[in-house]
C-alpha cells in the first residue's frame, strides 16, 4: 500500500449528508458524563443558578459534543461512513492521535443535532512502532435543529497493520 | 489578592495551576461506557485489548475531554466556557492507574468581545505524561 490512489484522494472533503444524532441533547446522558469523571459544575443542572450566569441557563458539558454522535449498541443503526470506500489495505487496527473541538455555541437540553462527516486528509503511507499505515483526518460538524453550527471535532486517527509483535509487552 | 484556582481573581499567565487526579478504577472505566457510549472492545475488555497489543483496558477520547471539561471550570470558574479543545494522545491511560491535571495559563487576549485565554494541560499517569492538551477559554 504504497502512496494514495486517486479513488482514496477522490473521499478527500466529500461529505455524508446530514445525519441525526440518535438523542436530543439531554440531561440524562449529561449526568452519566458528569458522573464519569466528577463534574460538580452546578451550571449543567441547576436552571435557577445557571439563569444568573451570563450562559443564561443550563445547558450539556461542551467537552460532550462527540458523545451526541455515538450510536446505540442495539438495534443497530445504519449510517453513511465516510470511512466506506477507504480501503486502506491491511489496515486493521486504528488508534486516536489526536482531537480538535471548537463549540460556537451551548448545547441546549431539547436541541435536536445532524452531524455531517467528511475526511480532510489522508496521509501518505508512514511507518511507527506500532505499524505501517495511515494518519486519517476527519472532521464532524455538529448543527443543531435551526441550523446553526454548535461545534465542530476534527478527529486523526492512525490506521494501520500492526507490526509483528515479538511478544506480549 | 488571591489569583488561586477557584476564585475569582484574573488568571496571570504563566501561572501554574492546582492539580487535579481522578482515580482510574475498572468502574470508572465502566462508567466511562455509560457516559460516552463507546462500546469499542479496548475500553471494556481486558483480554482483547491484551490481545490486540495494549497493556490492558485503557481509557477512550471522550474520557480526556470530559476530564479536562471539569478542570477548565474548576480552575476558571462554572460559567468559564471551552471555545477550543485540542487533545494530542502520547500514550495510554490504564486502569489501575491514578490521572492527574496540571496546568499553566498562557496569554490572556481579547477577540470579538471575548476575553479569552489559553491554556496549556498535561494528563499523566504513574507511567508518566500521557496526553498533551490545549485549551482557549472564554472567562466570563
Amino acid at each position: 500500500m504504497p502512496a494514495l490512489t486517486d479513488r482514496q484522494k477522490a473521499l478527500i472533503g466529500k461529505a455524508t449528508a446530514p445525519q441525526p444524532a440518535p438523542e436530543a441533547v439531554n440531561p440524562a446522558m449529561a449526568r452519566h458524563w458528569c458522573e464519569m469523571v466528577e463534574d460538580a459544575n452546578p451550571i449543567y443542572f441547576d436552571e435557577s443558578y445557571a439563569a444568573t450566569t451570563w450562559l443564561q441557563g443550563t445547558f450539556a458539558p461542551p467537552a460532550m459534543l462527540f458523545t451526541w454522535k455515538m450510536t446505540p449498541p442495539w438495534p443497530v443503526v445504519e449510517r453513511e461512513s465516510v470511512m466506506e470506500g477507504l480501503e486502506l489495505e491491511g489496515c486493521t487496527a486504528t488508534l486516536a492521535v489526536n482531537a480538535v473541538q471548537e463549540y460556537e455555541q451551548p448545547l441546549r437540553y431539547g436541541d435536536e443535532l445532524t452531524v455531517t462527516s467528511e475526511i480532510s486528509s489522508i496521509s501518505d503511507e508512514k511507518t511507527t512502532r506500532l505499524g505501517t499505515g495511515h494518519f486519517v483526518t476527519t472532521k464532524d460538524t455538529f448543527r443543531n435543529q435551526h441550523g446553526e453550527v454548535a461545534g465542530t471535532h476534527s478527529f486523526t486517527l492512525f490506521m494501520y497493520a500492526p507490526a509483528q509483535q515479538e511478544s506480549a509487552s | 489578592m488571591s489569583t488561586a484556582p477557584g476564585t475569582s481573581g484574573p488568571p496571570v499567565t504563566g501561572m501554574e495551576l492546582a492539580e487535579i487526579s481522578l482515580d482510574l478504577s475498572l468502574r470508572r472505566a465502566i462508567q466511562a461506557v455509560a457516559g460516552t457510549r463507546d462500546y469499542y472492545p479496548f475500553h471494556h475488555d481486558e483480554q482483547f485489548a491484551k490481545d490486540n497489543g495494549a497493556e490492558g483496558i485503557f481509557f477512550n477520547t471522550m474520557f480526556l475531554q470530559g476530564f479536562v471539561g471539569r478542570a477548565v471550570n474548576e480552575w476558571f470558574g462554572n460559567d468559564a466556557f471551552p471555545r477550543r479543545l485540542e487533545v494530542a494522545m502520547r500514550g495510554s491511560n490504564y486502569v489501575g492507574r491514578t490521572m492527574t491535571a496540571g496546568g499553566t495559563v498562557g496569554e490572556t487576549r481579547s477577540e470579538d468581545g471575548r476575553t479569552l485565554v489559553d491554556v496549556a494541560i498535561t494528563l499523566g499517569t504513574e507511567d508518566g505524561p500521557t496526553t498533551e492538551v490545549k485549551v482557549t477559554v472564554q472567562l466570563p
